[in-house]
């Protein structure tokens, strides 16, 4: 089977061709290493890069841990050790999302066939909840500090420790949050290694990258490695001219289509709980900072101290709001959101030779991998063959969907 | 083909409400029309208790038109989802009478047991808003339904379990660390009050309490997972009570021991509902068809006349029952592609795959 089969000079035809040339036949027959739900260079490359982030992040409030236990019970203060106990969750929700980014690079096995990537969806799940059930635990505390007589609560030692929390926070959401300017260029090096290279694997990682498309960032570096595959000297050049245009063009369309993203380039989703989790903490440190002023100053408005704490837990939640509807959304198997089933399918329907589409279902299987598949009823008379190329190439080429799975029935 | 003496391979196994078959056989189109005209067997293959009880109708598929994707579901309209509103309207009431008391009299141990009812129902509402909304048909934005909520509750359910049984163990340290002049006894009302009501409960749903269960529809693990919730809950009263009892004999430390237990004895019952239903949303492949028959099919399809290779099966479960599949076939230059659909499809069917989507390349 030639994977790079001469093709008549069709301009979608061409387009396919170099956007994935094992792309073309890697979506008809993903063979191993070469299928996209395989552990990608470029994959892994963005993993490993989280992997550390995170790994200094845990270091340094394990850290801050100890010195706040240590303290704590030098002072013999349960506050400085429930704070303690606060930073203990920070880190449960670090090593929670650490395991789900290394189990996410698993190999597939006959029982996992489309490999580990959902595990990511649900470490980011647990965390979630993590947050919550400290968002709970903090307004149960809050209500027993008002219930529990006055003494025992120190308004100045509250604000002392959370004031600690939350420059621990901070440094933290800065560490974690801080990967775009990086991120961003560790990608185009990445990819311009990739192609000076030439392998097969990195044209699947090129290949990652068109699929991406609809995500900014992605759709930047894809100019740039544009531009280097025209300099290079790899054999895939005679057809690299023509469609460096169409390139451009689709890169155009993912632009307008992700028009929006422009401000948000997408970041791992586990990165993103670890850093929603240690946001959701600071604000909480804020509150209870507040809190504790105000007993500090005047301990009779203890009442305030739970009003604070509620509305900042409250705050917290909407935090997570976002979050947590991707995650069930990608749970549910239902259409992403960047997708419009109605305009793919009736696009589709208004192919030559097409006469039904049915059972129609795109899903994800982790934010940013998307799959589809269809039956598709052509024309007694048509040629399946060249009707499934033409049906995928489309999806492929407006919709940026890689794995496609397309029965072709006859009338 | 409707005649009652006709050889019926799946007598007295499909359909049978025995859960310790894991790998029923299916129906088979053939044998569905057949299966479908002959009578239930009357005598199941195994008999037993471990069987689910009738009464608890299954829906039968042409039922009460499913609602609309409309929030106005229909709440109350099966008799599981009326006991669990029923057991959900109990709590919720408990847990606000205990609220106002402890805040009024201010006892720190009965607002903390009321937060912690409070979990609990808004729990087991979410299980309750799973069941109304997972019969709503499927729309351009959830191809595949809404079924997967009722996974989803009962993975949620199982996480909170996960939950309890560290808290009861962090409590269980907590009580190691501190004396016993503290253990406060005015919970054992609140205590013997949430027995009560989750024993009540667990009888509502007692077809589903054990810890092993075969999953044959979506709703079974909904079920199983509330069960488990107010066994769990139960469990924790009653070691609750036995601590305070102990602890009146003056037996020394014994609240950590039942608590100990206790959490102990909650992670045990729940971990293999998490690992189901943790499989299920990582689509593992459809756990009621032996590996084994897979790479059967595989090689039959191989070696069927048209076709050159199989490449990339790939299956998975939206819900227990239902399973879904997406295969890639070359067939030989001039085969007929169509006929080849139809023998794949024909082979998966007899496995209970039907949702599939075969990709023919190469004529």
């Amino acid at each position: 089977m030639d994977s790079h089969n001469p093709s008549p000079p069709h301009v979608p035809e061409v387009t396919m061709d170099v956007s994935s040339t094992s792309g073309a036949t890697g979506n008809k027959f993903c063979r191993g290493s070469s299928c996209d739900f395989s552990d990608t260079s470029k994959d892994a490359k963005e993993r490993s890069a989280s992997i550390r982030k995170l790994l200094i992040a845990v270091i340094l409030c394990v850290i801050f841990m100890a010195v706040e236990v240590v303290g704590g019970i030098k002072a013999n203060s349960l506050a400085i050790l429930t704070d303690a106990a606060h930073l203990l969750s920070d880190v449960a929700a670090f090593a929670i999302s650490l395991f789900s980014l290394w189990a996410a690079g698993w190999e597939a096995t006959p029982q996992q066939s489309y490999g580990f990537f959902r595990i990511e969806i649900l470490g980011a799940l647990l965390s979630i909840q993590l947050i919550w059930l400290l968002a709970g635990i903090l307004v149960y505390e809050a209500i027993s500090r008002l219930l529990t007589e006055s003494g025992e609560v120190q308004g100045s030692l509250m604000f002392a420790v959370s004031a600690f929390g939350l420059f621990v926070n901070i440094i933290m959401a800065v560490l974690l949050g801080h990967d775009h300017g990086h991120g961003g260029h560790g990608h185009s090096h990445g990819h311009s290694h990739d192609h000076d290279h030439g392998n097969e694997e990195d044209d699947h990682s090129h290949h990652e990258d068109h699929e991406q498309g609809h995500v900014h960032r992605h759709g930047a570096s894809v100019t740039i490695t544009t531009h280097q595959h025209s300099h290079s000297s790899s054999g895939l050049h005679h057809d690299a001219e023509e469609p460096l245009l169409k390139h451009e063009g689709d890169c155009e369309s993912s632009d307008h289509a992700g028009a929006k993203a422009v401000k948000k380039p997408r970041r791992n989703i586990n990165v993103h709980s670890a850093y929603l989790h240690v946001i959701g903490d600071s604000i909480q440190s804020v509150g209870v900072m507040i809190g504790g002023g105000l007993i500090w100053y005047k301990p009779e408005w203890k009442i305030i101290d739970l009003i604070c704490t509620l509305i900042f837990s409250v705050i917290v939640l909407f935090t997570t709001i976002k979050m947590v509807r991707n995650i069930l959304e990608v749970l549910m198997e239902s259409t992403p959101r960047e997708i419009d089933a109605t305009r793919l399918e009736s696009g589709l329907r208004g192919m030559e030779g097409v006469v039904a589409v049915h059972e129609l279902h795109v899903w994800a299987i982790t934010v940013g991998k998307v799959l589809l598949a269809c039956h598709v009823t052509i024309k007694q008379d048509a040629d399946a063959d060249q009707m499934l190329d033409m049906v995928i190439g489309y999806i492929k080429g407006e919709y940026n969907i890689s794995h496609v799975t397309i029965q072709i029935e006859r009338e | 083909m409707g005649d009652p003496k006709a050889w019926n391979p799946n007598y007295g196994v499909v359909g049978s409400a025995d859960r310790r078959l894991a790998y029923s056989r299916q129906f088979s189109l053939s044998s569905a029309a057949a299966a479908a005209s002959s009578p239930r067997p009357g005598l199941a293959r195994s008999d037993s208790s471990i069987s689910m009880p009738v009464p608890y109708s299954p829906f039968p598929l042409h039922a009460a038109a499913p609602a609309n994707a409309d929030f106005r579901f229909r709440w109350l309209a099966t008799r599981p989802m009326r006991r669990l509103a029923l057991l959900l309207a109990l709590n919720a009431a408990y847990s606000a009478v205990e609220l106002a008391v402890g805040l009024l009299t201010g006892r720190v141990g009965l607002v903390s047991d009321a937060f912690h009812l409070t979990f609990g129902c808004g729990l087991l509402s979410f299980s309750l808003f799973a069941m109304a909304a997972s019969r709503t048909k499927p729309d351009s934005l959830y191809t595949y339904g809404y079924k997967r909520l009722e996974v989803l509750a009962a993975f949620t359910n199982a996480l909170f379990l996960l939950f309890l049984s560290f808290s009861l163990a962090v409590e269980a340290l907590h009580s190691f660390m501190q004396d016993e002049s503290e253990h406060k006894h005015y919970l054992i009302v609140s205590a013997v009050t949430n027995l009560f009501v989750n024993l009540l409960g667990v009888w509502f749903f007692r077809s589903y309490a054990r810890v092993n269960i075969v999953y044959r529809k979506a709703e079974d693990m909904n079920h199983h997972s509330i069960c488990l919730h107010v066994l769990a809950d139960s469990v924790r009263s009653a070691g609750l009570i036995l601590a305070s009892w102990l602890l009146s004999l003056g037996v020394e430390n014994a609240e950590v021991l039942c608590l100990g237990i206790v959490s102990v004895a909650v992670f045990m019952l729940v971990l293999p509902l998490f690992k189901a239903t943790g499989n299920i949303l990582l689509q593992i492949a459809p756990g009621n068809v032996a590996p084994s028959a897979f790479i059967k099919c595989g090689r039959q399809i191989t070696a069927y006349e048209d076709v050159s290779e199989l490449s990339q099966g790939r299956f998975w479960e939206l819900v227990p029952g239902h399973a879904v599949g997406c295969l890639s076939v070359q067939v030989k230059n001039g085969g007929d592609d169509q006929s080849v659909l139809k023998y794949v499809h024909g082979l998966y069917e007899d496995l209970g795959i039907q949702d599939l989507t075969i990709q023919t390349e190469g004529s």
